[in-house]
């Protein structure tokens, strides 16, 4: 029988083990052999890798079948996954930050990477970069915007860009075409005008996008031929601006062709495909990410899904953006298993037929051939598009700042008390900037 | 000298007693704090510690990431120039002053009903208690944004019932807040079964002598029924108060988290978890904790001050 004291140190014993470990792996280098020659694909151990992202019901099926095939093929491994709509997520990823307990892997937000980088919180992929990920054929634009001062902290799982979505049946039972994309912002509106003569009674022609920030830097990009931040982390766009942009918005609303207020704050409250507006039969056109061409058209099994280039001047207004990244937390235990399961998920061919475009168009110029010959077709047209807007953009190479997040919904809030409480445009720009100061400076 | 030995011994006897006593108290106290220990540790360890603690990160710029700074009372003199804060603080004031008084109206009035004889009255009254079991629950929250949407269902029923272009109530600023007092109005079940036991409580005599000297129904109700009620009116009136100034999931779900539309449902938790968990001001929202704190002690002092002059406690002989 043990003593006492052997029974403790045998505890003791125990319980250093997994910690020298993991000092053991901190001052790592010498003891782990080189890249080159590193067997890749995910730790030995098997474990539990935590991953979380926000979306929709399409996005968390197609994910989990995802997660499924890396199971199947490392069967140590398996997930605990957590999914909601963006605002929440937000709230509690950075709760998690706070507690120092981010899941292992975290879908990410370029408006966020920033603040996240800033404050340590994200592992640097560089050393898994030619292994694990194996980036080799990624697009140059996509990559860099996942990199901060040299080091890759956000991994694209596809491209995107602010563009028109539009319900083509609709557009084409009234008897019109489809906007062109080269429409100026006035001739958006003439072509809303003559389309919502024809359309069904409760379906507008155009949502109304004014809350939206992401149109909103468009906007900006078009009229200054600026960034909507400094690199430094302040905001370039001017009350000036805002008042142009609340000002457009209230004249389209005064002709009659955009969503009430009422839908618009409906749709900013629950911001997933499943309550969109276009969706909901509510209004035939929204300016939108281009990856929400395929999540709609899931949703609308009879209608079909188009897109066209951003009103106002696609080409110095948009960007090619990375709809969305993985990161990894700085503080997991499995770096290497979460490396391997971002690079199955963006190579395995199995993998990336089920993932499709949903989460933009794959930055690997292999996952895209994979793709080629098994699209669905609103796939192959957000492919085609995203092809085309490549050069009719403008790269954007600035981070967003810390409190871009809090900027984002101080321009929801006040865009829609303009409709909801009568303020003027002029107060309600007054307000948002000095809202959207606040939070740069706070 | 024979009595003065036994008077000895009696005294003697009579200390010796008394000390087994005394040290009999002494061994129940301790066991009492023994069983009270788990409760004891639960109170400093996870509710007074923290709660000092964050007194402390009140004073403090605190982002969760990096060390506090302290900035003295600088999160509470930028509360007062905070607009939003002041709104929040609106907000929740229009909630309580409309939620608890309904509430308790309505909880008293279904306790009279169900105090009429009714068969079956174990059944009326679990069906009725059934959502203030659920009600502060996210599942509930999100079938009030079913059934209060634009096309919700609602306003389906409107419809049919030929009311064409009802509002959409939870993105109307003239509605949204009024969806959440009728949320909280719903759960009136935890007052209803206090009033109900209340009622049972009141002796028949004090009706009969009353009918006996001609007071009809009304006069009934409000000479004896409502005073003889007063003191669990006061209890359920402090305690639904405080529920009310800490409403938080039903705002946070049926607003999709930001209070929306416009503000219209921003509720001081509400923004205070904003901003301590959405923008990391964790000293700014520990400031604006305690502030709630404060205001809820003094309300509830103020209520129970107030309470002399409309409490009746009925003397009971036994």
């Amino acid at each position: 029988m043990l003593t006492r004291r052997e029974f403790t140190a045998a505890g003791l014993g125990l319980m250093a083990t997994p910690t020298l470990l993991a000092l053991l792996e901190a001052c790592g280098g010498t003891s782990q052999a080189p890249a080159a020659t590193r067997q890749t694909g995910p730790e030995a151990s098997g474990g539990k890798l935590q991953i979380a992202w926000w979306g929709g019901s399409d996005r968390a099926k197609r994910t989990q079948q995802a997660m499924d095939l890396f199971t199947q093929k490392y069967p140590k491994w398996s997930f605990d996954s957590s999914f909601t709509g963006f605002n929440a997520y937000w709230d509690k990823i950075n709760t998690q930050a706070a507690g120092g307990a981010l899941p292992d892997i975290i879908q990410m937000d370029m408006r966020y990477l920033g603040q996240f980088t800033q404050r340590n919180q994200l592992l640097d992929l560089s050393r898994y970069a030619d292994g694990e990920l194996n980036l080799a054929d990624f697009e140059k634009g996509q990559r860099e915007q996942g990199t901060v001062n040299g080091k890759l902290y956000a991994v694209s799982l596809g491209g995107n860009t602010q563009s028109v979505v539009y319900n083509a049946s609709a557009i084409s039972q009234a008897g019109m075409q489809p906007p062109t994309g080269k429409e100026s912002w006035d001739e958006l509106a003439t072509y809303c005008r003559q389309l919502q003569a024809k359309l069904p009674a409760g379906m507008a022609a155009l949502d109304d996008c004014s809350w939206d920030i992401s149109p909103f830097e468009v906007f900006v990009r078009q009229r200054n031929k600026k960034e909507l931040y400094s690199s430094d982390g302040r905001a370039l766009f001017t009350r000036d601006d805002t008042v142009a942009w609340l000002n457009m918005w209230a004249d389209f609303r005064s002709a009659g062709f955009i969503v009430p207020g009422p839908a618009a704050a409906a749709e900013n409250q629950q911001d997933t495909p499943d309550n969109a507006n276009v969706v909901l039969g509510k209004t035939a056109m929204r300016l939108q990410w281009s990856n929400f061409v395929g999540q709609y058209q899931v949703l609308m099994k009879n209608a079909t899904i188009g897109l066209a280039a951003h009103p106002g001047g696609a080409a110095t207004g948009t960007y090619i953006k990375v709809s969305q990244a993985f990161s990894l937390s700085a503080k997991t235990q499995f770096p290497q298993a979460g490396a391997a399961f971002v690079g199955f998920f963006l190579h395995d061919p199995a993998a990336v037929a089920i993932l499709g475009l949903e989460r933009g168009v794959p930055a690997s110029a292999k996952a895209r051939a994979t793709l080629g010959p098994s699209m669905a077709p609103a796939d192959k047209v957000q492919l085609d598009f995203i092809n085309a807007q490549v050069k009719n953009s403008r790269p954007k190479t600035v981070l967003d700042p810390t409190g871009a997040g809090e900027v984002q919904k101080a321009m929801a809030r006040n865009a829609l008390s303009v409709p909801l409480s009568k303020v003027s445009t002029s107060a309600a720009a007054d307000k948002f900037i000095s809202e959207a100061t606040k939070a740069l400076t706070a | 000298m024979r009595v003065e030995q036994a008077s000895a011994l009696v005294r003697a006897l009579e200390r010796r007693r008394r000390r087994t006593r005394a040290s009999e108290a002494t061994r129940e106290s301790v066991a009492a704090y023994i069983f009270l220990l788990p409760w004891l540790l639960g109170l400093f360890g996870l509710t007074l510690g923290p709660m000092v603690a964050s007194l402390a990160l009140s004073f403090t710029h605190f982002d969760l990431l990096s060390p506090p700074r302290w900035i003295g009372l600088r999160n509470y003199s930028l509360l007062l120039s905070d607009d939003r804060y002041l709104h929040s603080m609106r907000v929740t004031l229009t909630y309580v002053f409309l939620e608890v008084p309904l509430k308790l109206a309505f909880a008293l009035l279904l306790a009279i009903v169900l105090n009429q004889g009714l068969r079956a009255l174990g059944l009326y009254r679990a069906l009725f208690y059934v959502p203030s079991l659920l009600g502060g629950s996210v599942a509930i929250a999100i079938l009030w944004r079913r059934i209060f949407s634009g096309d919700g269902t609602l306003n389906v029923i409107l419809n049919t019932a030929g009311w064409h272009h009802p509002p959409a109530w939870l993105q109307d600023l003239s509605f949204a807040l009024y969806t959440l007092v009728a949320l909280g109005v719903w759960q009136f079940g935890s007052p209803m079964v206090i009033f109900l036991a209340g009622l049972r409580q009141i002796p028949r005599e004090l009706y009969e002598a009353a009918r006996v000297d001609g007071a009809r129904r009304l006069s009934q109700f409000f000479r004896l029924t409502l005073p003889l009620l007063t003191p669990l009116i006061l209890f359920n009136f402090v305690l639904q108060m405080i529920y009310a100034f800490q409403t938080f999931t039903p705002a946070f779900i049926v607003s999709g988290g930001n209070g929306s539309p416009v503000d219209s449902t921003l509720f001081y938790t509400l923004y205070l978890y904003n901003e301590a968990f959405g923008n990391l001001h964790m000293g700014y929202g520990a400031a604006m904790a305690w502030i709630l704190l404060v205001a809820i002690a003094t309300a509830t002092g103020a209520i129970f001050a107030s309470s002399r002059f409309w409490v009746f406690y009925m003397e009971t002989s036994t």
